[in-house]
């Protein structure tokens, strides 16, 4: 591919993100007694931020490096989001950052993996469900509370959610296979595309298996995630709007039934609807959140000088709420612009002539994915969509999220340099 | 250096490298928006050999009205393999759209592995299939209306 | 395999999606500045209260009354000087501000508009904890400690003012309350039969009653009334109709009495013939340059509570309604303020200067106390004669009833009872002129007493400390 696109801009905006992840880390130095290990947190980010620039640029020249650039930035306003919220977890969360990088540049590096994504497919799909399976029954939860949603694996200090990287194997299935079903020649040679097992069984399997994670682990968020994005996969390779509406349909289907017969979907949906008269009850959450983007205004009230520690677990579900309390709209505006920017190059990776279709759908499939849940977690915070409790990608606390979230960069940094 | 003069500068900081960071990012996106590197290059589209694969000068045909393929060597695609008839097949333009024609070729032609019986219309990544050759397609989708 | 026009089309949803939720938080941001963050669940408003460094209080020794201090949890109000809780009031983050406290509450919080681009600076930028002014006020610690100490924890209240000045030298109010622990006496206190929160100097207000007796004899010195002619049946109790009957507060040795005895021991009887002797000289006449209609408040302190005065005045003829306003149990009432107002101007030669207690402010950026500019707009109640005359008068009353030792400064006193609804009031007001100390006046009111034995041990208690005071 080109070897001139603009790698030099790379390191402008590496040093801009590390400028502005510095004044934040010292902002909370100001703001609280001096904690070292946050200076730790930030050399391992730039280790992190160089070191993955340099290693692409050296195996993959022709990478976009923009897909390097907006992620570090998220990443790293990430820790200082954790550092300020719940310093308790920064350590660990840094920990992840590197093991997550290192897993993306193996990802990107080696051009196995995309040939072994398509090739085992089935034995990835069959080992991921396996995975569901195992937490269905084994599923543990960190806090060790009876009623929060068992969605981990464990052991001993060590916690992984393998929902999240079934997202991944997830996305590369449903990619290689609606990719050989070719399905827009089918609908311009007028063969019927109607109601072929083909391709409703893949419907029909999806919308079971998000059903599944709904009624079983009481995942409301991951369950959605998936039938959303396969939805969109559906509708990229057929470009018919009709499977898409069918899909919506059932999606509204299942939510209904979902209201009906399950607390935790009642609960999410009642407070949505009016929170107001349970502010300081069960709404409690979204109302505070609320207050934090009032607090913020345009410019934040600075780092460490908010309240947003009034929002339970503001560090995972809700760092939103709290970027909009202390970096103001300014802040807002920089993550949704970030995720746009990802949204067009990730999918300008599927719009380029270079790939097969199981590459453009990969590529198109992975990016949906980390903005469609970037949209759940932002809307839902806002109160335009029920909450759902799915993390903010490449920001909120969480290492299984963080780690799958670079898996699915490395896989569309290769996309992007041209797949062969 | 006094607290306050220090909050007030990492505010500064802040505030000017996220702005910087946004404004470097739309200027990145500007000038590649504008001098889009794959639009010049391909025109309509191009074929190219995908096996047997050469090592790193690809074989790659930019698309016209008619591209031929065969084994004699006149073909726009010349096919070097014993499978291959001397005028194998063809790719036409008619109508705004792509079209593969087998030629009466004696072994057949394949688009993504199934043999054609006719006329079919060509999409962007098809896989076109002549003896061991086979040929991924790729389409310019903006430069198809004109 | 997609082709570019449905990349488009999910590209476009994406981006507009995320235009929405841009919109949505901007909509938050901007419109919820003033619904959101102003409702009263919000925990932010309680954090920003609490990082207020209020300034301290200070009396006009700049002893320390109340003082913000940093403990381990946090930022504490301390107040040190139990016998000024009761003008203090209190301050707290669950029930809000009372007495000086809620009164001073701008500058003590620092609360004012953003005023400049480095006050703007200051405050949103870096987030500067809001830092409230000290105040200064006119107490004294020493007469306030004294004050109360004669009250003795009775019910009722005490001031002193500044003569001259109208400073407000001490006042205080029982039943009172700890503003150190108000957090939890609260639901306490605020049930109290007693009513510790009200002040009664301030807010009491009480028939004028025997107070009367000062009116009718500054109008008897004023028209040149004899005052060494003696009343017979001076001590009798005079029916006022409806069961209330008014005697002496303090039972005099003869039963004839000139009008300075009958101050002195509070007998109504020597007034409500007076009365008759000047036809021209009605109750409402000798009244209007006391101003009891218009009385002096303290600003931005409560206003005077207003009383039902006896109902059942129908069945009553004329001339009892006539006679019950000549001894002060008509229409006219006072505030125990008001009368202190009274009392300084018979000391400051018939001119009463508005009572004041702020003096001054100290801004936390300025080491030096700023007066408080004090423009409270004297009244002449009297002229300088009468009040000269009324003065010594009024120490023959003292000395009748507290005999004072060698060369204490003039001081005068009398007594007087008060009816209110069922309740009895008991009234010790003077003053003492201690020439280049200043003219103090003061007024003691005791509630819900009908036995002067307590009224008098105040007194004693009340001269003994203004003498050794000096």
């Amino acid at each position: 591919m080109v070897g001139s696109r603009g790698q030099g801009n790379v390191w402008l905006l590496l040093l801009l993100a590390g400028a502005f992840i510095f004044a934040g880390m010292a902002l909370i130095a100001t703001a609280r007694s001096p904690r070292a290990d946050q200076w730790t947190s930030f050399a391992v980010w730039i280790l992190c931020a160089l070191g993955a620039a340099s290693v692409l640029r050296w195996r993959l020249p022709s990478h976009d490096p923009l897909l390097l650039a907006l992620p570090m930035f998220l990443s790293g306003w990430g820790l200082v989001a954790i550092e300020r919220l719940a310093p308790a977890f920064a350590d660990r969360q840094t920990l992840w950052l590197a093991i997550s990088v290192l897993a993306m540049l193996g990802v990107a590096v080696f051009p196995q993996v995309l040939r072994w994504l398509r090739g085992y497919r089935y034995s990835l799909l069959a080992a991921a469900l396996l995975l569901l399976g195992a937490t269905i029954v084994l599923g543990r939860n960190p806090s060790g509370l009876d009623f929060a949603p068992r969605l981990w694996l464990g052991a001993g200090a060590f916690y992984f959610q393998p929902s999240e990287i079934m997202k991944v194997i997830l996305v590369a299935f449903m990619a290689s296979y609606l990719a050989e079903q070719n399905l827009t020649r089918r609908a311009r040679n007028n063969e019927p595309t109607g109601l072929s097992l083909r391709l409703v069984g893949p419907i029909l399997l999806m919308w079971l298996l998000s059903m599944v994670i709904l009624v079983w682990q009481r995942d409301l968020g991951t369950a959605m995630l998936f039938f959303i994005v396969f939805l969109l996969l559906l509708y990229l390779s057929s470009g018919d709007p009709r499977l898409v509406l069918g899909g919506a349909l059932l999606v509204l289907v299942a939510g209904v039934v979902a209201y009906q017969l399950f607390d935790v979907v009642q609960l999410r949906v009642d407070i949505w609807l009016d929170p107001w008269p349970e502010a300081d009850g069960r709404a409690y959450q979204i109302v505070q959140s609320l207050m934090a983007f009032a607090a913020g205004g345009i410019a934040g009230t600075g780092v460490g000088m908010g309240s947003p520690g009034y929002i339970p677990v503001v560090h995972s579900d809700f760092v939103f709420a709290a970027i909009a309390e202390e970096w103001g709209l300014l802040g807002v505006i920089a993550i949704l612009s970030s995720f746009g920017v990802l949204a067009w190059r990730g999918l300008g990776i599927a719009l380029n002539h270079q790939g097969s279709a199981f590459h453009k759908l990969l590529a198109a499939g992975l990016t949906m994915t980390l903005l469609v849940q970037a949209l759940m977690i932002m809307a839902g915070v806002l109160k335009l969509l029920p909450l759902t409790g799915v993390t903010l990608p490449f920001i909120s606390y969480g290492g299984s999220s963080l780690f799958a979230c670079h898996i699915m960069l490395g896989l569309l940094l290769r996309l992007s340099a041209g797949a062969r | 250096m006094n607290i306050e003069l220090t909050i007030f500068l990492l505010r500064l900081l802040a505030g000017l490298s996220l702005v910087g960071f946004l404004l470097a990012l739309f200027a990145v996106i500007w000038r590649q928006g504008v001098q889009h590197p794959a639009a010049d290059r391909a025109g309509q589209g191009f074929l190219v050999r995908e096996q047997p694969t050469l090592a790193e000068d690809e074989l790659r045909c930019s698309l016209r009205p008619i591209v031929t393929l065969g084994r004699a060597a006149g073909n726009t695609v010349v096919i070097n393999d014993d499978f291959a008839s001397a005028s194998h097949a063809r790719i036409v333009l008619e109508g705004g759209r792509w079209w593969l024609e087998d030629r009466e070729s004696r072994n057949g032609t394949q688009l993504n592995g199934e043999t054609i019986h006719r006329r079919t219309i060509l999409a962007d990544g098809d896989e076109i299939g002549i003896g061991k050759y086979r040929y991924r397609l790729h389409l310019n989708q903006e430069n198809m209306a004109s | 395999m997609p082709d570019s026009r449905t990349i488009r089309h999910v590209l476009a949803g994406t981006l507009i999606c995320l235009a929405l939720v841009g919109l949505s938080a901007t909509y938050w941001a901007l419109a919820g500045q003033h619904s959101l963050l102003l409702r009263e669940d919000n925990p932010r408003i309680i954090e920003a209260q609490r990082d207020i460094v209020r300034g301290g209080i200070y009396d006009r020794n700049a002893r320390p009354l109340a003082e913000t201090v940093q403990l381990e949890n946090g930022l504490a109000r301390r107040y040190n000087y139990p016998t000024t809780y009761s003008i203090l009031g209190y301050y707290s983050l669950r029930y809000g501000v009372g007495g000086a406290e809620s009164a001073y509450d701008a500058l003590l919080s620092g609360a004012r508009p953003i005023d400049s681009i480095a006050d703007y600076f200051q405050r949103r930028i870096l987030n500067l904890p809001q830092i409230g002014a000290d105040i200064m006020l006119s107490l004294d610690v020493e007469i306030q400690d004294a004050l109360v100490r004669a009250l003795d924890g009775a019910a009722g209240t005490a001031i002193v003012l500044d003569a001259r000045s109208g400073a407000v030298l001490a006042l205080a109010s029982q039943p009172s309350f700890d503003p150190n622990s108000l957090d939890t006496d609260w639901p306490a206190l605020i049930e109290a039969e007693g009513k510790p929160f009200f002040n009664r100097a301030l807010q009491g207000n009480y028939p004028l009653g025997g107070n009367m007796a000062v009116i009718w004899l500054a109008q008897a010195i004023a028209g040149g009334f004899d005052l060494s002619w003696r009343f017979t049946g001076a001590a009798e109790p005079v029916d006022l109709g409806d069961g209330m009957i008014a005697g002496c507060v303090i039972r005099p040795g003869a039963a004839e009495l000139t009008l300075g005895e009958a101050l002195t021991y509070g007998c109504p009887a020597p007034f409500a013939s007076f009365r008759q002797t000047d036809s021209a000289a009605t109750a409402d006449v000798v009244l209007s340059p006391f101003a009891f209609q218009d009385p002096f408040t303290l600003p931005a302190f409560p206003q005077p509570a207003t009383i039902n005065l006896p109902a059942n005045v129908e069945g009553l003829s004329p001339a009892v309604l006539a006679l019950r306003q000549a001894l002060g149990q008509g229409d006219i009432t006072t505030t125990p303020l008001h009368l202190a107002a009274v009392m300084a101007a018979i000391a400051n030669d018939g001119l009463a200067v508005g009572p004041s207690l702020l003096t001054g402010s100290r801004p936390t950026d300025i080491d030096q106390w700023q007066p408080q500019s004090l423009e409270s707009a004297s009244r002449r109640m009297m002229d300088a004669e009468t009040a000269r005359r009324l003065r010594s008068v009024m120490q023959d009353a003292r000395a009748r009833l507290w005999p004072p030792p060698q060369d204490s400064p003039p001081s005068g006193a009398h007594v007087a009872r008060s009816f209110s609804g069922d309740k009895t009031q008991l009234w010790l007001n003077g003053f003492v002129d201690a020439d280049e100390a200043g003219a103090f006046a003061f007024v003691v009111l005791l509630e819900d007493r009908e036995d002067p034995s307590q009224l008098l041990s105040v007194g004693r208690a009340l001269f003994d400390s203004f003498a050794s005071q000096r």
